[in-house]
């Protein structure tokens, strides 16, 4: 009997220690996105640094000061980040900001290497809160009732903010309608950097509070912001008692289900979030969306026209320009030839996986933040279906047969994200596809007996003619094209037209009689396939398939593609596909701080592309 | 006359230049250098060191040595990447490196397709060598197996039945529990298993995990979590008295890598594997030490170790076979006699497993910091099966 309270006890401490430091580290990602409608995708990168500096500052003065300082700094540098990078950004598409931030991600991430070095740096012990109590006859950490505690009081502090101060009342008046805040006066701006730093200080505390009971390390950062998006997401976008609530189920959970299941660890929070949305699509606090209604300017799409004839005959030049490779990359100095034709070929199956980014963010208007899921079923598929249809088919027919798999199950995930889709839009709508994705990564790592884990599936690569690697290039080349050019037709066909109309204005189309959630289901079929042609294509490339393959890194990558390109322009997502793997390999080549040159260019790309459409608007 | 004819002579004079006798002989080495930096740099270092020694002496074969080095972030796709750019376009002579057994055996697929040669310096996993061995890979490291069965040997002689087990939730971790319940359940029938915990590696929920294990009532725990994994479970299990009482075999404690973080959190009287740098007192130890902490002005740590002694052997493979040829250096790897800071070693010709052993022993505090003590050196051909039996484990048409 004792045992089985002492056991509950301990679970419901645990629980609540979870809780407390997702509360922390989200609190502030649910008030930045509450009042500036900004996905602060380097929100983990805050926390990272609070941890970082806290650990500097704590090596000359006590832990309280440490943390103080590491908050203040912190918050200043989110002030900073606002006024500079964010400011910009709130009327353009929600797409620019994510990515911004996500620069921002990459460099911050750099600045931390070269500041404090690669190595996990251990925090050292809270003096006075090292030891621990004794509760029914066994140890607990002083320090995590400490946490449970200012978990607790940062709650109650939010609350008291939003509710008795003018503060607070101006940031719940801006996230029910900011328009009017301005128009009664209010200086808006200073508002939101005030919100902004708030944010950022309250990510620093997360992550200075951790330091005394972990390590602050340089992967903290995509950690800790997946973990606060999925208390985001499940507790209702912008809200912070949601947000709270949110954090305390999935510790509880997550604290119950080790004692349970062990081997859930990865999963658990993703089946919470699917089973949230599932019964509640807006969040334990959030409240429906509102109504459709018309896209600000800036996401406004230019007209689809017909490609120019000098275009035409330019992109035949071209093509016949890349079928040619494989004879001309024999006759540069160097031997270019294996080399040449590996990036040729990468570059293709992603500007494949660009295009399904191109139909469902361009064409369709439908934000997504985890387009690696259908990468990655569709990587998983030809890795799982290839070897047994060697089996019975010739090696030829086979691999193609496997491609159609993998793209078929690539739709079939992308049918499954579109029903949930169905009701929600734009960030929210980023935010699950996200979260889904990273449940299915989670996913492949898990089902070992399926997946092979880690250690991924290992022999895939061609056998027989497509050996050859020219051979291979050459079908990659035509099933690209091929599926190139369907699509094109596809969007000028009325699927494609309805598709374009829901995207420009929803509730017009809706109310010229146009189904959106079967529009909705039906681009993200598409999608799905096009994502999973491009991921099998990418493990017949490699030979091998890997979790890796559905991971968040693949689904950002595809975005700055699409970002380079152009996301309206078919074309564009085959060129910022090409462009982007030709740097990224290149940089990787040149320099270890190449993460960080690939956000200063993300940020100088994004810089351009405003500057570009102002003086197109006017 | 079209651009391409204009090429091509400079193609031939590009082509004849690159086969020059003094050109160096490249090594391409991926390992995952910012992801597991606490391992990985030392072995960068231990990798600059033999480089400096060889070149020294004029090299191998007339020529020079150099590295080519990349980072793959502990992500095998990336690796795998990274090995073909390195040999398509860095043209390199041969492969090595790789940490986890995801990245090893992602470049070992990789090797074997294109038929050269990759030296796989730490991953552990057993299948590199044994159920998904490849004639073109050899490993340094004593295997996950070598380890597990020299820590079992001593957790036999522990009085303990009920045992718990800790690992990362990925192919080390759950190949290392496995490898140390059958050795000790071997050894010792009546040992139960009453509990497991699989954290996510990187983000080991301490309060959870400690309370996963404590609920299990073990007498004895396994624990094969590394790095910062290591330090919350210990930090927690410390103020929770979870080792109390309890013993504790835990795999990699003993590297400095993961011990000298820990500090004065250093659990007393755990047995682990591991390196005691600062009391081993061989000769080719003391050479290696000297020579590491003059370039670096550092202790080594296992990391340089292992990078040092894979540039080692692949100097002397290259020197008994006199070729960079992959064939001729498959052939030279086989059998090839090494000596390593530990002491002569060498690759056997049944499985590509090399003899390289461990140090086992106990953790204790001395001065604020972890330290080894009660170690001995485990010659890693003590805790291998025998080469026929190694050899039989390899898939069918590697077995020649």
């Amino acid at each position: 009997m004792i045992e089985t309270l002492q056991t509950l006890l301990f679970i419901l401490l645990n629980g609540l220690v979870s809780g407390g430091v997702l509360f922390l580290i989200a609190a502030g990602l649910t008030l930045i996105f509450g009042v500036c409608r900004v996905v602060n995708f380097a929100h983990g990168s805050l926390a990272m640094l609070g941890a970082f500096t806290t650990y500097a500052l704590v090596q000359v003065v006590p832990y309280p000061v440490a943390i103080l300082g590491a908050v203040a700094l912190v918050a200043l540098l989110g002030a900073g980040v606002e006024r500079v990078i964010i400011r910009p950004l709130y009327a353009a598409p929600d797409l620019l900001q994510l990515l911004a931030t996500f620069g921002l991600v990459l460099i911050l991430q750099d600045v931390a290497l070269a500041v404090w070095g690669p190595e996990d740096l251990i925090g050292p012990r809270w003096p006075g809160l090292s030891g621990s109590v004794t509760l029914l006859g066994r140890r607990y950490p002083l320090y995590n009732l400490f946490l449970i505690g200012m978990a607790a009081l940062v709650a109650l502090g939010l609350h008291g903010l939003m509710t008795r101060s003018r503060f607070g009342i101006l940031i719940r008046a801006a996230t029910l309608d900011a328009p009017m805040l301005g128009a009664l006066g209010v200086r808006e701006d200073l508002l939101r950097t005030g919100v902004f730093a708030l944010g950022a200080g309250l990510a620093a505390l997360g992550g200075a509070l951790l330091l005394p009971r972990d390590t602050a390390t340089l992967t903290m950062d995509l950690t800790l912001v997946v973990d606060a998006f999925v208390v985001v997401v499940v507790g209702g976008l912008g809200s912070i008692g949601g947000a709270f609530r949110a954090a305390l189920l999935i510790g509880l959970v997550q604290s119950a289900a080790l004692v349970i299941w062990p081997k859930s660890s990865l999963v658990l929070p993703f089946l919470i979030m699917a089973l949230t949305l599932w019964l509640r699509p807006q969040g334990l606090g959030g409240k429906p969306p509102p109504p459709p209604g018309p896209p600000p300017l800036a996401d406004r799409a230019p007209p689809l026209r017909p490609w120019p004839q000098a275009l035409k005959t330019g992109l035949v030049a071209l093509v016949t320009l890349l079928t040619a490779a494989p004879f001309w990359l024999v006759l540069l100095p160097g031997d270019w030839r294996a080399y040449g034709l590996l990036l040729l070929t990468e570059s293709l199956s992603l500007g494949l996986f660009a295009l399904s980014l191109h139909w469902l963010i361009g064409m369709g208007g439908l934000l997504t933040f985890g387009q690696a899921a259908f990468f990655g079923l569709g990587a998983y598929g030809v890795a799982l279906s290839l070897p047994p249809l060697r089996m019975g088919l010739p090696e030829e027919a086979a691999l193609l047969a496997a491609l159609l798999a993998g793209a078929g199950i690539g739709g079939l995930g992308g049918l499954m994200v579109g029903a949930l889709a169905t009701r929600l839009s734009g960030v929210s709508l980023a935010m699950v596809s996200l979260a889904v994705a990273q449940g299915i990564w989670s996913l492949a790592i898990q089902a070992k007996g399926l997946t092979g884990g880690d250690d991924g599936i290992l022999g895939l690569s061609p056998r027989g003619f497509f050996a050859d690697r020219g051979h291979f290039y050459l079908l990659a080349l035509a099933l690209t094209l091929a599926v190139a050019l369907w699509v094109r037709r596809q969007s000028f066909a009325p699927g494609g037209a309805f598709l374009r109309a829901m995207r420009d204005h929803p509730g017009r189309a809706a109310a010229a009689g146009l189904s959106l959630t079967g529009l909705k289901l039906r681009a993200f079929l598409l999608a799905g396939a096009l994502a999973g042609l491009a991921g099998g294509l990418t493990v017949l490339t490699r030979g091998t398939a890997f979790p890796q393959l559905a991971a968040l890194g693949q689904s950002v990558d595809g975005l700055v593609m699409l970002v380079l390109g152009g996301q309206f322009s078919l074309l564009g997502a085959f060129g910022g596909a090409a462009l982007f793997h030709t740097l990224h390999s290149e940089l990787i080549r040149a320099t270890p701080y190449w993460r960080a040159i690939l956000g200063a260019a993300l940020l100088a790309l994004i810089g351009a592309r405003l500057v570009w459409a102002r003086r197109e608007a006017r | 006359m079209r651009p391409a004819r204009l090429l091509l002579p400079l193609a031939f004079a590009l082509g004849s230049l690159s086969a020059h006798a003094a050109d160096p002989i490249k090594i391409g080495e991926i390992n995952s250098y910012t992801a597991l930096a606490a391992f990985t740099q030392p072995y960068k270092k231990g990798i600059e060191l033999a480089l400096e020694e060889i070149n020294r002496a004029g090299g191998v074969l007339g020529r020079p040595l150099t590295v080519v080095f990349r980072d793959d972030g502990f992500k095998p796709a990336d690796a795998a990447r990274h090995a073909e750019e390195l040999v398509t376009a860095e043209k390199v002579d041969l492969l090595a490196g790789t940490f986890s057994s995801g990245t090893g055996l992602a470049v070992a697929d990789y090797a074997t397709r294109q038929k050269i040669l990759f030296v796989a310096s730490e991953p552990l996993s057993d299948a590199l060598v044994w159920d998904k061995g490849s004639r073109y890979v050899f490993r340094l490291r004593a295997s996950t197996a070598m380890q597990a069965e020299m820590l079992a040997a001593e957790a036999a002689k522990l009085p303990a039945t009920r045992w718990a087990t800790v690992a990362p939730n990925y192919e080390y971790g759950t190949a290392f529990v496995a490898a140390f319940k059958q050795a000790l359940s071997t050894k010792r029938p009546d040992v139960q298993w009453v509990g497991e915990q699989w954290p996510a590696q990187g983000k080991l929920d301490a309060g959870a995990t400690v309370e996963g294990v404590e609920a299990a009532k073990p007498q004895a725990i396994f624990n094969a979590t590394f790095g910062p994994d290591l330090a919350r479970f210990v930090k927690e299990g410390n103020s929770r008295d979870l080792f109390k009482g309890r013993a504790v075999v835990s795999a990699l404690t003993g590297e400095p890598e993961y011990l000298d973080p820990l500090k004065d959190e250093t659990p007393e009287g755990w047995i682990v594997t591991g390196y005691p740098w600062s009391q081993i007192d061989t000769e080719a130890h003391r050479a290696f030490r000297t020579a590491y902490e003059a370039k670096f002005n550092e202790s080594p740590r296992l990391g340089s170790v292992v990078g040092y002694t894979t540039i080692q052997t692949i100097a002397a493979a290259l020197k008994k076979a006199g070729s960079t040829e992959t064939e001729k250096l498959i052939a030279a790897y086989r059998g090839l006699d090494f000596n390593s800071p530990f002491g002569p070693a060498k690759f056997r010709a049944g499985d590509h497993q090399s003899t390289m052993g461990a140090f086992v022993g106990k953790t204790a505090l001395k001065d604020g910091r972890g330290i080894m003590t009660d170690w001995r050196y485990i010659d890693g051909a003590s805790v291998l099966p025998s080469e026929e039996e190694g050899r039989r484990r390899r898939p069918a048409e590697v077995q020649n």
